[in-house]
């Protein structure tokens, strides 16, 4: 062989090698998937006029890739509930955020309650009653979400948009869509009118809902282990209309014992937000 | 982004042209281990009970390498308080408890003069995106202590570690005396007055001879990057 075929064919390999390095490197330093990409979201209100006195509703949206969510006030075994900070100015009240009911998800034997697709943080926003008419405010929001598939990146951003005060308040073209995000917050339970009876017995919680296909027990967040559920990927679900939750030992020292109890009967499915004493009764 | 990433790829691309060269032939490896395992592999491979170790049994002891291939072995650390943390540098509250206050590495070097050991673990298996540790992140993130690689998650289905980052204690007996969060914020929201750092919490009481009032909370984070 020649110094010349030599030459080439080292050169051929080491291009070969050098492209091969380069796919390999491409591969694992793929950069990580943008949190920001992943979940778009925008500020919305119910009412682009406000009147003094009167409530509206702020919406955050939360648009989230195919395949990816984000998460619930109790986002469950992992991930964490996405975060929102307002900014607005004296004489604006903005209350507590509203969570629309979400869906449970099982992997690995942890339990997260999740949103995808698209979903919304509904915020009560009011105006004193001396809030001068024919002026306009600006509300601004610092936002932050931890999205997850596979891999869990972090995103966060900052919205404003404005309200005009009017002496009669005026609903936004954004309407609709808050109120269609409104029918998903669950409402109060209200037995027996709900046909749902929630109470506590021997330490743990008990949720009835005769003639119910499956319910689901979704606890608010809680931060002592002997407080929450003993296991909530089994104790969870019911595919009967009881459902029995067993509480840690110490869930008696708390005053209330909150969240979420979905039901399905045939193919409605509706949810209230339940509040039960653990005393034994 | 991950510097040994690149340097892991750039040896499988060696060995791979080594490969071609000797006639073999190479196939794209299936990414089963991406999308989650199958439970039924985790639960009938572990010792310890599906929930891993509770509080008052004794630590399971391991041997595990640090980032630059040095063995740790938990008993050489008997008699002394010994904090774990699950570790993955890419998970963002790993991230935020380590860059927004320092808040680990603080904690680590003010309860290293007391005696306490402070040790990271990373669990994540070697097909996840997430695999590997970045020693520059490690470095400006200031940790001086080691990050051990558990590659086929033993120890961390042994002690049960769900979550990054996923804390536990273990005292002066060997004995495990806390289980959970780093702390009761993690939306970071709370003001200063409701908020508990549940770690050093436990620290200030075991070092002190007392009990730990709050030994078991709800870790928060991503999920450990287990395998099948």
């Amino acid at each position: 062989m020649s110094a010349l075929r030599l030459r080439f064919l080292s050169l051929c390999i080491a291009f070969a090698m050098f492209a091969l390095g380069g796919l390999a490197t491409s591969r694992a330093n793929a950069a990580p998937p943008d949190g920001n990409k992943l979940v778009k979201f925008k500020l919305v209100t119910s009412a682009s006029v406000l009147a003094p006195g009167q409530q509206g509703w702020l919406g955050v949206v939360f648009d989230i890739e195919p395949g990816w969510h984000i998460y619930w006030r109790n986002p469950g075994d992992s991930g964490v509930a996405p975060g929102v900070t307002f900014d607005a100015p004296s004489g604006v009240t903005i209350g507590e955020a509203q969570w629309p009911t979400p869906e449970r998800h099982v992997s690995e034997g942890l339990v997260d309650f999740i949103y995808t697709g698209k979903t919304m943080l509904l915020f009560p926003v009011t105006l004193d009653s001396g809030a001068k008419v024919g002026g306009s405010l600006t509300i601004s929001a610092h936002v932050s979400w931890m999205v997850c598939q596979n891999v869990c990146v972090g995103g966060e951003g900052d919205g404003k948009l404005s309200l005009s005060i009017a002496s009669q308040s005026k609903p936004s073209p954004d309407s609709p869509l808050v109120d269609r995000f409104l029918a998903l917050v669950p409402k109060p339970l209200k037995s027996p009118a709900d046909s749902v009876a929630a109470s506590w017995n021997a330490g743990a919680l008990i949720l009835k809902a005769p003639g119910a296909q499956q319910i689901t027990w979704m606890p608010y967040e809680y931060e002592s282990v002997p407080r929450g559920p003993v296991d909530i990927l089994n104790d969870g679900v019911s595919a009967t209309g009881e459902l029995r939750v067993p509480y840690g030992a110490a869930a008696k020292e708390e005053p209330m014992i909150r969240g979420v109890v979905q039901v399905r009967r045939k193919d409605q499915t509706t949810s209230y937000v339940v509040e039960v004493p653990p005393k034994s009764s | 982004m991950k510097t040994n990433h690149r340097m892991m790829s750039l040896s499988a691309a060696l060995l791979a042209a080594m490969a071609i060269a000797a006639g073999s032939v190479i196939a794209g490896e299936p990414s089963k281990g991406d999308k989650g395992a199958a439970p039924a592999a985790k639960a009938g491979g572990n010792e310890a009970s599906p929930k891993g170790v509770k509080i008052g049994d004794k630590a399971p002891d391991f041997t595990l390498k640090d980032t630059n291939g040095k063995e740790v072995k938990l008993s050489s650390y008997t008699g002394k308080i010994v904090v774990l943390e699950w570790f993955n540098d890419d998970c963002p509250v790993v991230k935020q408890a380590h860059e927004d206050k320092s808040t680990m590495v603080n904690i680590a070097s003010e309860f290293a003069p007391k005696g306490v050991v402070w040790i990271a673990i990373d669990s994540t298996n070697t097909k996840h995106a997430n695999y590997g540790v970045n020693k520059d992140t490690v470095k400006s993130w200031g940790m001086d202590y080691p990050v051990l690689q558990d590659p086929d998650g033993k120890v961390g289905h042994a002690y049960g570690a769900t979550n990054t980052p996923h804390m536990f204690i273990i005292g002066k007996d060997g004995k495990l005396a806390y289980k959970g969060a780093i702390d009761n914020d993690q939306r970071h929201e709370k003001p200063a007055a409701e908020r508990v750092n549940y770690v050093k919490q436990a620290l200030n009481q075991l070092t002190n001879g007392e009990t730990v009032t709050e030994p078991e909370t709800r870790a928060y984070g991503c999920t450990v990057k287990y395998g099948s």
